[in-house]
């Protein structure tokens, strides 16, 4: 386009869908046009266990969640390691030196331990909301 | 490139299947605590396969054909040696051509790929005395886990 020209608002749109490169960095004047994204919304269960996992995570420092890492799966801080798979590695090798020497050298002992610890918050939460839930 | 879980796994894989160029995810670039996008975005930058556990990288999020390409190994109970050995016998199937690109599901015995418009399941059998190899095609259909 040249300089002066005058495009109509929603031009770049419909080049986009045309194929042509249009371009939705361009300031949105026709906001309309596009279909609006619907958040989804999170069913009881699923809330109730972001909060289980929030409260655990809150118990043990170590141990983070984050929806962009491993799909919001609670993981060790600073790693790419989930704390299913260190459970995991466990009951393959049986202990925690052996974990640390065969499967996860990059983790130390104290970051294992967080996992397990993890672990057994959660379940207590959740056994303690089952039990109120059964009241 | 290999996945921050597995790094212990990258000396057993280069014994196992010594043409694969296996590196761990630090080696090309991506620390640990690196996000599920720029480390499936760094596959198709670096030219690599990902290789990563279960499917915490979500296969509906991450389609084939929009990366270099990502193998999930579902290697619950297994140890180190016999998920090497698991990859060596995918590997061999000659099935790997179908990899780059495209999701892979490695299990103990077979292995399942998605391509944009085929399910690829290949089975093997060791036995004493030799190796035999099934390969099956299908078109994607809607039970995939994965929708397009």
């Amino acid at each position: 386009m040249n300089v002066g020209d005058v495009e109509k608002p929603h031009a770049h749109y419909q080049r986009r869908w045309a194929g042509l490169g249009g371009d939705y960095s361009e300031p949105r004047r026709a906001r309309w046009i596009l279909p609006r994204k619907r958040a989804k919304r999170k069913s009881p269960f699923q809330q109730k266990v972001r909060e289980m996992l929030r409260e655990c995570c809150a118990l043990n420092p170590n141990i983070e969640v984050d929806q962009e890492i491993l799909g919001g799966a609670p993981r060790i801080g600073n790693s790419r390691v989930s704390v299913d798979f260190v459970l995991d590695r466990l009951s393959v090798h049986g202990s925690v030196k052996s974990v640390i020497k065969r499967s996860l050298p990059q983790l130390n002992q104290d970051q294992v331990r967080d996992a397990i610890a993890f672990v057994r918050d959660f379940l207590e939460i959740a056994c303690a909301e089952l039990e109120a839930n059964d009241r | 490139m290999i996945d921050e879980n597995y790094w212990s796994l990258a000396p057993f894989l280069r014994k196992a299947v010594s043409w694969i160029n296996a590196a761990t995810s630090a080696e090309c670039g991506c620390p640990g605590r690196t996000s599920d996008d720029a480390l499936v975005a760094a596959t198709e930058k670096k030219n690599r396969v990902l290789l990563t556990n279960d499917s915490k990288i979500k296969p509906a999020v991450y389609k084939p054909c929009t990366h270099g390409g990502i193998i999930y190994l579902q290697s619950k109970g297994l140890g180190e040696s016999s998920i090497a050995e698991m990859f060596r016998l995918f590997c061999k199937s000659s099935n790997t051509r179908h990899v780059a690109g495209h999701l892979t599901f490695l299990y103990r015995d077979h292995a399942i790929i998605f391509t944009l418009s085929e399910k690829i399941t290949v089975q093997w059998h060791v036995s004493r005395r030799r190796r035999t190899y099934k390969t099956s095609s299908e078109p994607r259909g809607k039970d995939d886990p994965i929708v397009l």
